[in-house]
């Protein structure tokens, strides 16, 4: 490869100080040729502490804005750092560092402007609880319809995306349900999807953002934000 | 018709709010924009005390029992419209909170990144002297 693109991995983080190192160490050894920055949502923990003295840049948000509100900031630095490709990871863990560089082809060779990690376009082991699991296949099924493609894992937060798509994101963004929403007004937008399998770990240590009430409340929530979005103007 | 004493009331009420608005505009710990919605209410209120027989033709024309499901119904619709009134600002300020929010997190990376580069610049000039 000849003009090397400037790539940014963003990690959206909020009280992962246990995880974080870990992270970082994994990403450091997997993915070289990538700056990252680390977006500390209004941690109550340590997490920017940690990262700092790793030696990370943290981006700190003052107030809490949910993990949207977090990644769309990572996507801001990245346009105004002009990046060509920024990466989003989540900061638990889950994500699989060592398969940026799978992640990141379709882009490069120029066939997609997003590509999500999907777990489910073969068996990859990840065990997730039966709810989930259907609430997933759900939404997943849902962004297929809509997007006249077939999409697996419509939830994944493993993303690379092209300028483009980020420069779009960094306007607007469905901060309050991310994942599938975002998806749709890419594809709304015109802009090309791609899935690629990877496999995801389990959370290192302490619990999901996902409890009961979310797990309630969030689909319910994403579903009325895809309905909305789709009456929207184009 | 309505009971006098009734009247006298709802009279009392709206001019009490009337005023209450009007105080605390001009203290400005309340925005004139949202004055206008209580301040439009309090008039319709002495409006529809004052002249009974047009709340009476407002009930024969919604089809309702009594004035009093007519008044309950008004009441009920304005509480609605100011409610969702508020979502809308709340919305909108939330978008804008997050922008900001968003901005000084950058501004301030920014700073520091800035602050650095000029302590080690500094460093390095003193470093050749």
């Amino acid at each position: 490869m000849k003009n090397y693109n400037k790539i940014l991995v963003i990690i959206p983080a909020y009280n992962e100080e246990k995880n974080i190192s870990q992270v970082i160490n994994k990403l450091r050894k997997d993915a070289t040729f990538v700056d990252y920055i680390l977006v500390n949502d209004a941690s109550t923990d340590n997490t920017a502490e940690v990262a700092r003295n790793m030696r990370v840049p943290v981006i700190s948000l003052p107030i809490n804005l949910g993990i949207g509100g977090a990644v769309q900031t990572g996507f801001k630095y990245a346009i105004e750092n002009d990046y060509d490709i920024a990466i989003q990871v989540d900061g638990d863990g889950q994500h699989d560092t060592s398969q940026i560089p799978k992640l990141i082809k379709p882009i490069e060779e120029g066939s997609a402007d997003i590509v999500i990690g999907s777990r489910y376009i073969k068996n990859s082991g990840y065990k997730t609880p039966i709810m989930r699991r259907i609430g997933i296949a759900f939404f997943s099924w849902l962004t297929s319809i809509i997007c006249h493609q077939r999409i697996t894992d419509s939830t994944s937060g493993f993303r690379a995306l092209n300028k483009k798509a980020v420069d779009f994101f960094a306007r607007e963004y469905p901060v309050d349900f991310p994942d599938t929403e975002s998806l749709i007004l890419l594809h709304r937008a015109g802009f090309t999807i791609k899935e690629i399998p990877v496999t995801m770990n389990q959370r290192l240590r302490g619990a999901s953002s996902i409890n009961l009430f979310k797990s309630i409340y969030y689909p319910y929530k994403s579903l009325l934000g895809i309905l909305v979005g789709l009456l929207r103007k184009k | 018709m309505i009971p006098f004493r009734a009247q006298i009331m709802a009279v009392v009420m709206a001019v009490t709010i009337f005023g209450f608005t009007f105080y605390l505009v001009r203290k400005k710990k309340l925005k004139e924009e949202y004055s206008v919605l209580w301040l439009l209410m309090t008039i319709l209120l002495v409006i529809f005390a004052l002249w009974s027989r047009l709340l009476l033709l407002l009930t024969r024309l919604l089809g309702m029992f009594n004035i009093n499901s007519t008044i309950f119904f008004f009441g009920f619709v304005f509480v609605i419209l100011t409610l969702l009134h508020f979502s809308v600002k709340l919305s909108k300020s939330a978008e804008g909170e997050k922008n900001m929010a968003q901005k000084i997190a950058l501004l301030e990376y920014t700073i520091k990144e800035l602050k650095n580069s000029i302590a080690r610049e500094k460093k390095m000039k003193n470093g050749y002297k």
